[in-house]
């Protein structure tokens, strides 16, 4: 059956909406939907169908026409005809707005970006301000451009420009889907293009309707950030009202997010500078209290977020960061925003920093040929200790031990987790790997080697890392390498490993060649030296690869 | 009639009760010959569930004994504490619908069943099955949820079947807000669009002008004094739709309140309220100028802010044509007709659409990394009902053998930001890839039925198993051990003469004023209290309305009726 056989009406040239309605409206008093659902669905999608089929100008005349002109209706082309459902249609002109975009995507897909702001967008918005029925399925055709668009648009600026164009302003605003902006915020977010957030975001503040975009809501917390660096009014312009709107209703497709956490509370804290902080200082409210009140959940995630901006606010930081407070921030992580993280940075730093005796001094940055020449020498040395030559160094330093502080068993967890988070995090980007629990092997064998290397520098704090990652069983405790030493004695081991954090990853790639050169050399002599029996020699040799291992893995990490 | 179908309007601060009889649909009244039976609930001194004006009257003169605005609170686990028991928004919209229920029987001299009930347009699935409850326990059948705004237009649309028009329907009621607009020719009434929030209403207003009044007079309220205090706003706000200034009296001090008061406290819910405007135009795909009339109900309508609202974008198009308060339950009575298939309305159908839009939750895999929470729409909102549509979703993996189906309402993208409405665990899903080609696929379908309510079923589309419905978890509903309590608490009661309406609200009323009077004038009216109380007591019949008059007769004098 098809679709004019259901309205019951013959699918005729002059059809209009009139006559369609009529003949539902017949239809309908004998398919009630409440009677017949399943027959009145039917009857339904085959009128919504022809309705559709109708507004297009192509098959038939206006309807309005026929009431507005007395002049009998031109007649269409004979070779227009209704396509029935289904049923194969001969290819026809495509409607006015389709091809305009057509014509706009051509021009995008050739380059010519200028042509397609300057000519083919403008075309389109004329015609939409007399078809203000398109703009669904103008934005639904948007969003399609927008599919395609990293590859069309290149450079973004090209979009960005025609963002604020009336055209797109008028057809989101109209459509109250707000593809384009959404996906566009959604891109500049993936991408950290500040410049197109900041872009977006003066856009959603001059159009507030946007703010009301549930599709926009959980966008806007970075363009509140983008916006809030340099226009602290206008981020909380946009917090004030989505804050009102959220708070206001329970219009629960509106929510509070981080956005409006971040400005509301940029907002309150003109007013009520750093009272939360006090409050918890003093502690008249505790976290549980933060936790489970929602507005002060969302004060407290503002302020973590403002804690960077604002200086003499750290020295309040590191006074409030008690257990309860990093538990809460901990509680909160998976959530949090970027300002966000990095005021729960500064708790964490401070926490910790009250656990740990103070870093020493790092050491000024040795000069590269001192550090290449070290570096040699060292494996010199290495070669020279298989070979009998040079006599056992001095002992370890002694080191400090860190002043133990008694704390609860929670207390204590807390505090692990935090660290374990920040050393990761730290390590990350120090030599520059993913830190997701678990860890792998490699991993756990890279941050080893790194953090026993700083360890033996002086830093107190690798070793403090190190012990502490092994307690929590982050990394193991025995290294997976550990088997190949087995044979070695204690006092060989300890040489051995100095041998291998001592090769330094930061070489420069000269250096780093003359070394290899070196190496190679090494490894010659000492696979000469094996083969003529030495058992010495064969052990170095063996350390020596297992030093190489580590050395390609520092290698790689430069290449990256 | 046997089995005569009631319509009722249960609203958030009045609700209403109507029949269709004789090709008209009527609002019925209670022995005070009141049609608006306010809902409101509250215990009495000696427990006795009070409902309507005297529940009203009870509040003023003590605000925690009972619950107003409880509406708003449906679908969710909100309790309230009266006298030290525990009532739901459930059980509260019940004791109102029982009442309703009496009205209409003690009206009609007929045992009522079931009913037509309107609901707000934009109340979401658990919000409609709170209401499907409440009835329950008030013993009656729902025979269907309408919605509040259709039902308005059904009310003017009845009448003239013949009459092509594009109506928008302005709902601003107590506490929820609805726009609706529709077509009507050739006696379809077709719904196209509706937009609303449902925390939007008249009682709104009232709370912005008191914080406004607050701040503006540096007026201090003490709890007890909360109810009285919010009641003289109120009455001041109503005042304001009919002239430009009002002044009160509250505890000695005058209070001075003018349009500029109302405006400026309740910028911004006029804002949100244009923005409903503008969504629901959008959706409707029809043009502002094509819009014929704007039917105006709800009482806060009335308020000339609105008012120019409504002027400035349709201008002239106002239709006063309908009552505002009865329009609801008018169009409620004439669905229900249209359920009976009473001739007068034969030549009329209906449809009406989803307020929202209902999908389920999906994780989607980009770059390698399995992402949670994404919004997967089934069905559109704004798409005419019944409707069923299905999607199909698969596993991520041939030996994940379980799918949590979540189902959500909504707009967004993320389902965070969308409504749960309730979740289906379907298992054994895992497969061998190699033997099966649809193994993890499984067919979701959704139906939404004419009530606004929705029926999800699962097909594992390799067995062809199918799971229907049965969520296991949906916020706001009750388990078995509640309804039973509940039922227990709502039994209804063998009514005392002290308890029938008139007396309880005389009653009421006096210990009401017993507060506000002092010296000799409380002495004569605890005298007539106490009388009265007597002749209640000993149940005697011949003397309890004489009695009650003079005690009415005395009040009047002290403090008139309104
Ligand atoms: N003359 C008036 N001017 C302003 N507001 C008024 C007037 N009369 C009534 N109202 C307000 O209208 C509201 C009640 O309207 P109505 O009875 O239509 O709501 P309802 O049906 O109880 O609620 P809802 O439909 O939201 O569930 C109250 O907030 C009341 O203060
Ligand atoms: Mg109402």
């Amino acid at each position: 059956m098809n679709i004019w056989s259901e309205l019951g009406i013959e699918c005729r040239e002059g059809l209009t909406q009139k006559d369609l309605k009529r003949a539902y409206a017949k239809k309908l008093k004998g398919t009630r939907p409440d009677r017949d659902p399943k027959g009145f669905q039917q009857l339904r999608k085959a009128y919504e169908c022809a309705q559709l089929m109708l507004r297009d100008e192509r098959y038939v005349e206006d309807d309005e026409e026929e009431f507005v002109s007395d002049t009998p209706p031109v007649s269409p082309p004979s070779d227009h005809t209704i396509p029935q459902l289904g049923g194969a249609t001969a290819p026809v002109e495509l409607p006015p707005l389709q091809r305009m975009m057509q014509a706009a995507h051509d021009h995008l897909r050739e380059g010519k970006i200028g042509t397609a702001l300057r000519e083919a967008f403008p075309e389109i918005e004329h015609y939409l301000l007399s078809h203000p029925s398109e703009y669904r399925l103008w934005s639904s055709m948007l969003s399609e451009l927008y599919a395609t668009f990293p590859v069309l648009l290149d450079p973004v600026e090209g979009w960005a420009r025609y963002i604020p164009s009336e055209t797109l302003l008028v057809g989101e605003l109209q459509s109250d889907q707000h593809y384009v902006i959404s996906a566009l915020t959604d891109y500049a977010v993936q991408r950290d293009d500040f410049e197109l957030q900041k872009h977006l975001a003066q856009i959603i503040i001059d159009h507030q309707e946007l703010l009301y975009s549930p599709r926009l809501v959980p966008l806007s917390s970075s363009l509140c950030l983008a916006l809030a660096i340099p226009r602290v009014t206008m981020a909380k312009e946009i917090g004030e009202v989505a804050y009102k709107r959220a708070s206001a209703s329970s219009h629960d497709s509106l929510i509070v997010d981080d956005a409006i956490a971040f400005s509301q509370a940029t907002f309150i804290l003109e007013r009520q500078p750093r009272k939360l902080w006090s409050d918890i200082l003093n502690q008249r409210v505790s976290a549980k209290d933060i936790q489970e009140n929602e507005t002060l959940n969302y004060y407290f995630r503002g302020f973590l977020g403002k804690i960077i901006e604002d200086k003499e606010m750290v020295n309040f930081v590191k006074r409030c960061a008690s257990y309860d407070v990093i538990r809460l921030i901990n509680h909160y992580r998976p959530s949090l925003s970027i300002p966000e993280v990095a005021g729960a940075k500064l708790f964490n730093d401070a926490y910790i920093s009250s656990a740990t005796p103070p870093q020493k001094q790092v050491e000024k940055k040795r000069r590269s040929w001192f550090k290449s020449l070290i570096c040699i020498l060292l494996i010199l040395k290495g070669f020279a200790l298989f070979s009998n030559i040079s006599k056992s160094s001095k002992a370890d330093l002694d080191e400090p031990t860190p002043p133990t502080v008694e704390l609860a068993p929670e207390y204590r967890e807390g505090l692990a987790v935090m660290r374990e988070h920040s050393i990761l995090k730290r390590l990350g980007e120090r030599i520059g790997m993913t830190t997701t629990l678990p860890l792998s092997e490699e991993y756990q064998e890279r941050i080893r080697i790194y953090l026993e290397k700083q360890a033996k520098e002086g830093r107190i704090r690798a070793k403090h890392d190190l012990q502490f990652l092994m307690e929590r069983g982050v990394i193991s405790t025995e290294s997976p390498y550990e088997s190949r030493y087995a044979d070695m004695s204690a006092e060989e081991l300890s040489k051995a490993k100095e041998l291998l954090s001592a090769v330094d990853p930061n070489l420069v790639a000269k250096e780093v060649k003359r070394a290899k050169k070196v190496e190679e050399l090494l490894e010659q002599r000492l696979r000469q030296k094996a083969k003529e029996g030495d058992k010495d020699a064969e052990r170095a040799l063996k350390f020596f690869l297992i030093n190489r291992v580590s050395r390609n893995m520092h290698e790689n990490q430069d290449d990256e | 009639m046997e089995n005569q179908i009631i319509g009722i309007d249960l609203g958030t601060t009045f609700s209403i009760v109507s029949v269709y009889e004789a090709g008209r649909s009527q609002v019925l009244r209670n022995e005070l010959g009141e049609a608006l039976t306010p809902s409101i609930v509250a215990l009495s001194k000696d427990g006795t569930t009070l409902v309507g004006t005297p529940a009203k009257e009870r509040l003023l003169a003590n605000p925690k004994s009972g619950v107003a605005c409880f509406k708003r609170d449906m679908g969710t686990d909100a309790m309230y504490s009266l006298s030290g028991k525990s009532w739901s928004p459930v059980e509260c919209s019940a004791v109102v619908l029982r009442e309703l229920k009496r009205m209409a029987e003690q009206a009609l001299g007929t045992t009522i069943g079931s009913a037509v009930i309107s609901v707000p347009a934009y109340f979401r699935d658990t919000q409609r099955l709170a209401t499907l409850k409440a009835a329950e326990f008030a013993g009656l059948k729902v025979e269907r949820l309408i919605n509040e705004p259709t039902a308005a237009a059904l009310a003017y649309g009845y009448q003239r079947p013949e009459e092509e028009t594009n109506i928008l329907v302005f709902d601003l009621g107590g506490g929820t807000f609805d726009v609706t607009i529709l077509e009507i020719f050739d006696g379809v009434i077709e719904v196209k669009a509706s937009a609303g929030e449902s925390h939007l209403g008249g009682e709104d207003y009232t709370d912005q002008l008191s914080e406004h009044l607050v701040s503006k007079h540096e007026i201090k309220v003490a709890t007890e004094d909360s109810a009285k205090w919010r009641k003289a706003v109120n009455t001041a706000k109503c005042c304001l739709s009919r002239g430009d200034t009002t002044t009160f009296d509250f505890l000695g001090q005058s209070v001075s309140v003018t349009r500029e008061d109302l405006d400026a406290a309740s910028a911004e819910l006029n804002t949100r309220i244009r923005g409903v405007l503008k969504k629901c135009i959008y959706d409707s795909g029809m043009p502002a100028s094509e819009i014929d009339q704007v039917l105006c109900v709800g009482g806060a309508s009335r308020m000339g802010i609105v008012k120019e609202i409504i002027e400035s974008i349709f201008p002239g198009k106002v239709n006063l044509s309908v009552d505002p308060d009865e329009a609801i339950a008018i169009g409620a009575g004439v669905q229900a007709a249209l359920i009976e298939l009473n001739e007068g309305v034969e030549d009329i159908v209906l449809t009406d659409v989803s307020p929202h839009t209902m999908g389920v939750m999906v994780s989607k895999k980009r770059g390698g990394v399995i992402t949670k929470g994404f919004f997967s729409p089934i069905i559109d909102r704004n798409t005419t009902l019944p409707v069923s549509k299905s999607e199909v979703y698969s596993t991520f993996h041939h030996e994940q053998d379980e799918i949590d189906l979540k189902v959500y309402q909504g707009e967004s993208r993320f389902t965070k930001d969308n409504h749960f409405v309730g979740n289906l665990k379907l298992n054994g899903l895992s497969h061998d890839p190699n033997e099966e080609q649809n193994g993890g696929a499984v067919e979701v379908r959704f139906t939404y039925d004419m009530n606004g309510l929705l029926e999800v079923e699962a097909t594992i589309i390799s067995t062809q198993r199918k799971i229907t419905k049965v969520f296991e978890q949906r916020p706001g509903m009750m388990d078995k051990n509640d309804i039973k309590a509940a039922l227990e608490k709502l039994k209804p009661l063998k009514i005392h003469p002290r308890d029938a309406l008139p007396n309880r609200y005389k009653l009421e009323r006096a210990y009401g004023l017993y507060e506000d009077l002092i010296g000799d004038d409380r002495a004569l009216l605890e005298h007539f209290i106490d009388r009265f109380e007597h002749v209640l007591g000993e149940q005697d019949f011949d003397q309890i309305d004489s009695v009650g008059e003079s005690l009415e007769r005395f009040m009047n004098q002290k403090s008139p009726a309104k």
